[in-house]
């Protein structure tokens, strides 16, 4: 592994229901495993994932929303989700994971701007 | 940071334009590849440049072509080449592909 | 030294993989250092040492073999997405096959993509 650290963003934009998402998830877990610097950003459908009371053992599909409450293990902190995509869903902020800020599509545009290497799923 | 937007998709399919458009910053450049060239004649794409400007916007010109929107599309945005979006990758910080 | 990687998450049979490559193509042409390609998702299937192409369609794996024997440029190929999709080097189809992973392609980890993104000084996906 060469030295360079890059400041990582993932951005979902898959519900959980999607393949997307796991691939997503799976590729985040890597990165920080890897310790790199990741944030993880969510619009769109992608607010979906984080959406409390989901229960995806019921159409057959493992629940890999559990591993998300494992982001502070990976010391991964930054978890954005853009506000406007909750409300035009009619959404709460209420998840099932802890320390999401709630960011206005300004700020979030400005997160998003601070990372050099910026994968969408 | 300075962003290159590539947009694959067409805004009648997918919700891809919209949610560019909402992380778009004013040094960003927005590039519509393949199917994203479809958005020439989107209202939400011309909203955009009546507001911005054409400046930030390009499409790849063989991509448009293919689609006949190279022809119908009546705004002033800059046709490009693949060369030229290699040019724009290191010229921006870093990449968001919409698709 | 410009610097890229590439990721790649469509399979062969679309336009958008056609992109991918005319626009590696573009980036080798203007003297860009392409670091490694790694296929993702459905990306995938572009390693598949069996699907066939009509002889009058664009032939993506042939352009793929022409990308790493011309310009050694390395085809990572995510493991878990391609076990997914029946794809692996460890399976046996006869006495002499044990894979249908091309052999232009290198059968990695994600670790890999993360390796491709800390050396390169873009990453574009397609």
């Amino acid at each position: 592994m060469n030295n360079n650290t890059k400041h990582i963003a993932i951005l979902n934009a898959s519900a959980a229901t999607a393949p997307s998402a796991k691939d997503a998830l799976d590729t985040t877990l890597i990165y920080a495993s890897f310790e790199q610097p990741i944030s993880l950003f969510y619009q769109g459908e992608g607010v979906r994932q984080l959406v409390n009371n989901q229960d995806l053992t019921t159409i057959h599909v493992k629940d890999f929303l559990k591993t998300m409450s494992a982001f502070s293990f990976y010391d991964i902190e930054n978890i954005y989700v853009c506000e406007n995509s909750l409300k035009s869903r009619l959404l709460a902020a209420n998840f099932h994971i802890e320390n999401v800020q709630v960011l206005t599509p300004h700020e979030f545009a400005n997160k998003l701007h601070e990372h050099q290497v910026i994968l969408r799923f | 940071m300075k962003v290159l937007h590539l947009l694959r998709t067409s805004a009648y399919n997918t919700p891809d334009l919209s949610e560019c458009l909402a992380t778009f910053q004013p040094n960003d450049q927005l590039v519509l590849l393949d199917d994203g060239c479809y958005n020439l004649t989107h209202v939400l794409l011309n909203e955009f440049i009546e507001n911005n400007g054409a400046q930030c916007v390009s499409f790849i010109k063989d991509h448009a072509t293919a689609r006949a929107m190279e022809t119908n599309s009546k705004s002033n945005v800059n046709a490009i080449n693949l060369d030229t979006l290699v040019n724009l990758t290191f010229e921006c910080d870093s990449v968001i592909t919409w698709q | 030294m410009k610097t890229l990687s590439i990721v790649v998450t469509t399979p062969p049979y679309s336009p958008l993989t056609i992109t991918a490559i005319n626009y590696i193509k573009s980036a080798i042409a203007l003297g860009v250092s392409i670091n490694g390609v790694f296929f993702y998702q459905d990306g995938v299937i572009n390693a598949s040492e069996h699907h066939t192409i009509p002889n009058d369609e664009y032939q993506v794996l042939t352009e793929w073999k022409a990308l790493n024997k011309n310009h050694n440029i390395p085809l990572h190929v995510c493991v878990s997405a391609s076990e997914k999709r029946g794809l692996s080097d460890e399976i046996t189809i006869n006495a002499q096959q044990t894979t249908n992973i091309n052999e232009c392609f290198t059968v990695s980890g994600l670790g890999e993509l993360v390796e491709l993104s800390t050396s390169s000084k873009r990453v574009v996906q397609f």
